[in-house]
């Protein structure tokens, strides 16, 4: 951009630029505008929900049981919660969604860095998302990119690649993460699941009402 | 699925949704078995997915979509109530759920009298992997009128849909010529295991006959055929190529007019598939076994294929074997469990002896050998894979641990070395265990075989020492030594406690002529003394020669150390030190004098019934100490006798080195 330009408020190329990023930061934090991407009747259904952090009658630990999910603003505000994600010691989190038991989404996630595996419950038929997270995360400090699908990967995390060119129909993939964020471990095929977390899925594909194999 | 109930729905979107859509339909009835069996279930799954896809096709993925359809259609849960797959275990009742609607009616289940190979679209329709577009067409229409008109244009459009096509064409016999192709398929139903006899088939072709084959399989089959079966099928697996099959499927589409496939990728994609096909078909088979048997088949299939861990096994074979450790693992887990409280049981009982412990070692020993025996299938594979299965390690560890303590802490060899036993024969397959214990078992054995020996000698020094004897003409007494101590006129001696001894013999004569000798044999402890007098010399012999053996070779020891510990010991006149001796230097007149002596300044001999110490330079500077009379003489003399055989020597302690 030159120096008239800038005398002159920018050029028209800036103010898409702009105008995109703005749309991307609605997409990822406007908890009203991720209602307004929903179907009108879907909106409805979600609205008239119960707003709050945690379910009043949830038992167990939150967010890793399907009796006490994390409660989200539809199918967006699931991608939007869980991107926001991150370990105590700073990683962020891939995931992909495993299937569903009842209404409660089952996602699986990983840190970036493939050392830890987790299995997350998540209710989508809320208006708006929970400010808490389960135990053993913070809310990201990042501009929280969407790193993970509401749809079953079959070679999970390895195909992120190929999951986010899918997204481009839906008009989300401007707003995931960066390939080359994750590029590296891919790579480097850092992501191997644990014996204890292979177990712990085996114990919860065994309890979906939906799922997909891989 | 064909969504067509009556309703309109875009075609573009079907198009594009169309592979998606037909694999996730096709895990719901896999999950779901009685959407197939009832009919009236699709299309009402059906009715919500076109109601519901516009309002959610920007937001939600097309698995949400369609779980939701499932939900509407069949709330609370979205699970159709009959028929369910008895593999998944139904909903928790904790589970969320919102508003239910009436549930549906049981069913009965369909009985299966095909083979998967019997739905494909070319058997629903009567046509041949060679057969044109138009010949596709007309068949439909004509089977439209006996059979289910969704069922009929559903293979239609599978066979002439091009990327569908190449599906239904590698799930069937590709290469194979129709005539042979139909009386292959017939054949399987007549008689499933014929197959594997059958040779020269492409392979594609022939895997696909014995995966359908693999449904005939039931309980009752015989172990050792079945895991022959899967590593056929897993070794013909391997020989898959893409360019063959790529081949077959072109000649094919050649006569039949539809496109050829020019995609390597795209064949690989499907063989992948396949593969994975495979190997359900297999675990399917192998899930209607008895646990028992399955678990055998297992075994020796793994065994097989890598020759007891050392070979690379077939992919298939790994794959089933992923399935199968993620399957077993909550049994295994529980297994573990039962071990570690086993264990924990022992070491609380330990302190009580061994045979406190032993119950629980047999216990041990038993539910160690149930948890390999699910295990081993595992612990091949990763052994061949170079890995150790972390889960048998872990456990083999904590069994090893118990065996160290109870050898360690408790001194209990005979349960330790079979815990150790246990553990080498049970994961000799987990290779980092097995290098482990054979040490173990190796140090175990040692200590084993020196306790045995030092058993042995101390069981021959018991017989060596042993001796009884009577003395006495008229009245006689009994003298005796054994282990348990030295007897002699109702006194008694155990060993440790004899601090002296002495014994010489005097001979007797009269007037020039000899009248016999007289022996004595005295031994004490700190606090009294027993001399025995007695006239046979064998006795006397034999006796002194057990005394050495059992108390006189302590007493060199105790005496060596003492004067290595820097004490001196008086020997009549002399007194001892551990680098030399004090001995008198007599004078005629005025009183003697004391001389310190190296070991290399003095000699020894013995004269007049008394050991004599002399310095080489003097002969006036000496000691002498009698036999009979002095405490410990013959062992003082031993002690110096034997140091003047080891040249340059210059302490008496040095003999204990």
């Amino acid at each position: 951009m030159g120096f008239l330009s800038n005398l002159f408020g920018g050029n028209k190329e800036d103010k898409a630029l702009r105008e995109a990023m703005a749309h991307i930061h609605r997409i990822l934090d406007d908890e009203k505008f991720q209602l307004e991407l929903v179907h009108p009747a879907m909106k409805t259904m979600l609205e008239s929900a119960p707003a709050y952090d945690k379910d009043p009658n949830g038992t167990g630990p939150f967010g890793f049981i399907e009796t006490n999910p994390i409660p989200v603003n539809g199918p967006i505000g699931q991608l939007a919660y869980l991107s926001r994600l991150e370990t105590q010691s700073g990683q962020r989190i891939l995931f992909h969604r495993l299937g569903a038991i009842g209404t409660v989404d089952v996602f699986e996630a990983v840190s970036f860095n493939g050392a830890e595996w987790f299995i997350l419950f998540v209710d989508l038929y809320h208006p708006r998302r929970s400010r808490l997270t389960p135990d053993g995360f913070r809310f990201t400090k990042d501009v929280a990119q969407f790193s993970g699908f509401h749809k079953f990967c079959e070679n999970f995390p390895y195909d992120f690649i190929e999951k986010k060119a899918s997204e481009r129909e839906s008009g989300l993939s401007m707003a995931y993460i960066a390939i080359r964020k994750v590029s590296d471990q891919i790579q480097n095929r850092v992501f191997n699941r644990p014996l204890a977390h292979k177990a712990k899925l085996d114990l919860v594909k065994s309890r979906l009402s939906s799922f997909q194999s891989q | 699925m064909v969504y067509n109930s009556g309703q309109s729905f875009d075609v573009s979107i079907l198009k594009r949704i169309q592979p998606r859509l037909v694999e996730l339909m096709a895990l719901k009835i896999q999950q779901y078995p009685i959407l197939l069996q009832d009919k009236t279930l699709l299309p009402k799954a059906d009715k919500q997915f076109m109601d519901i896809y516009e309002a959610m096709e920007r937001s939600h993925s097309l698995e949400q979509i369609v779980d939701e359809s499932f939900r509407l259609a069949f709330p609370p849960s979205g699970i159709p109530r009959s028929g369910h797959a008895s593999a998944s275990p139904p909903v928790s009742p904790t589970a969320p759920q919102r508003p239910a609607s009436p549930p549906i009616q049981n069913r009965e289940a369909a009985r299966h009298t095909a083979t998967v190979l019997h739905q494909s679209a070319f058997v629903v329709l009567g046509v041949t992997i060679r057969d044109d577009r138009r010949r596709i067409v007309e068949l439909a229409e004509e089977k439209s009128l006996e059979l289910d008109h969704e069922v009929c244009q559903k293979a239609r459009s599978d066979l002439t849909n091009p990327r569908s096509r190449l599906s239904v064409e590698m799930a069937w016999l590709p290469g194979v010529s129709p005539r042979k192709a139909s009386q292959l398929v017939e054949n399987l139903l007549k008689d499933p295991m014929a197959i594997r006899e059958e040779s020269g088939l492409p392979t594609l072709a022939h895997l696909n006959l014995l995966a359908a084959a693999f449904e005939s399989v039931d309980g009752g089959h015989d172990a050792d055929d079945l895991a022959e079966f899967i590593m056929e099928t897993a070794y013909l697996a391997e020989d898959l190529s893409p360019e063959d099959v790529l081949r077959d499927i072109n000649e094919d589409r050649a006569v039949s007019g539809f496109p050829e496939v020019r995609a390597l990728d795209q064949i690989e994609a499907e063989l992948t598939e396949r593969k994975r096909y495979y190997r359900g078909a297999i675990k399917d088979a192998l899930d209607r076994l008895p646990p028992m048997t399955l678990i055998q088949v297992m075994t020796a299939t793994v065994d097989g294929v890598t020759s007891g861990g050392e070979d690379h096994a077939p992919g298939l074979i790994d794959d089933l074997v992923d399935s199968y450790e993620v399957e077993t693992h909550g049994i295994l887990q529980k297994e573990a469990e039962n071990v570690h409280k086993l264990i924990k049981v022992a070491r609380e009982h330990a302190g009580s002896g061994e045979a406190a412990v032993k119950p629980y070692v047999d216990k041990l020993d038993a539910v160690a050998r149930n948890w390999e025996k699910i295990a081993q299938p595992i612990q091949l594979s990763s052994k061949a894979r170079g890995m150790d299965h972390e889960a048998s390690r872990d456990l083999a560890y904590e069994i090893r641990s118990l065996a160290i303590d109870l050898f360690n802490k408790h001194d209990m060899l005979a349960q330790s070395q079979r815990l150790t036993g246990l553990i080498q024969e049970l994961f000799s397959e987990v290779p980092e265990v097995a290098d482990r214990v054979v040490e173990d078992a190796e140090a175990l054995a040692d200590i084993f075989q020196q306790r045995k020996q030092a058993t042995a000698r101390r069981d021959e020094w018991a017989r060596e020492i042993t001796y009884r004897a009577e003395i006495g003409v008229m009245f006689k007494d009994v003298l005796s030594i054994s282990p348990e101590g030295i007897s002699w006129k109702g006194q008694n001696f155990p060993l440790d406690s004899i601090t002296r001894v002495r014994w010489g013999g005097v001979s007797h004569s009269v007037n020039g002529i000899p009248t016999g000798t007289t022996y004595t044999i005295a031994f004490g402890s700190r606090n009294s003394e027993a001399v025995v007098e007695l006239k046979k010399q064998d006795i006397y012999s034999t006796f002194t020669d057990k005394l050495w053996r059992a108390v006189c070779v302590r007493l060199l020891t105790e005496m060596l150390e003492a004067l290595k510990d820097g004490r001196d010991l008086h020997f009549g006149d002399a007194l001892l030190h551990d680098d030399g001796i004090t001995l008198l230097k007599r004078k005629f007149l005025g009183s003697n004098e004391r001389v310190r002596c190296s070991w290399s300044q003095v000699h020894v001999w013995s004269a007049d019934g008394s050991f004599c110490i002399g310095a080489k330079d003097d002969k006036k500077v000496n000691a002498g100490v009698s036999y009979i009379h002095g405490a410990n003489t013959h062992i003082l003399e031993q002690a110096i006798r034997m140091a003047f055989k080891k040249p340059g020597l210059r302490r008496l302690s040095e003999l204990l080195q």
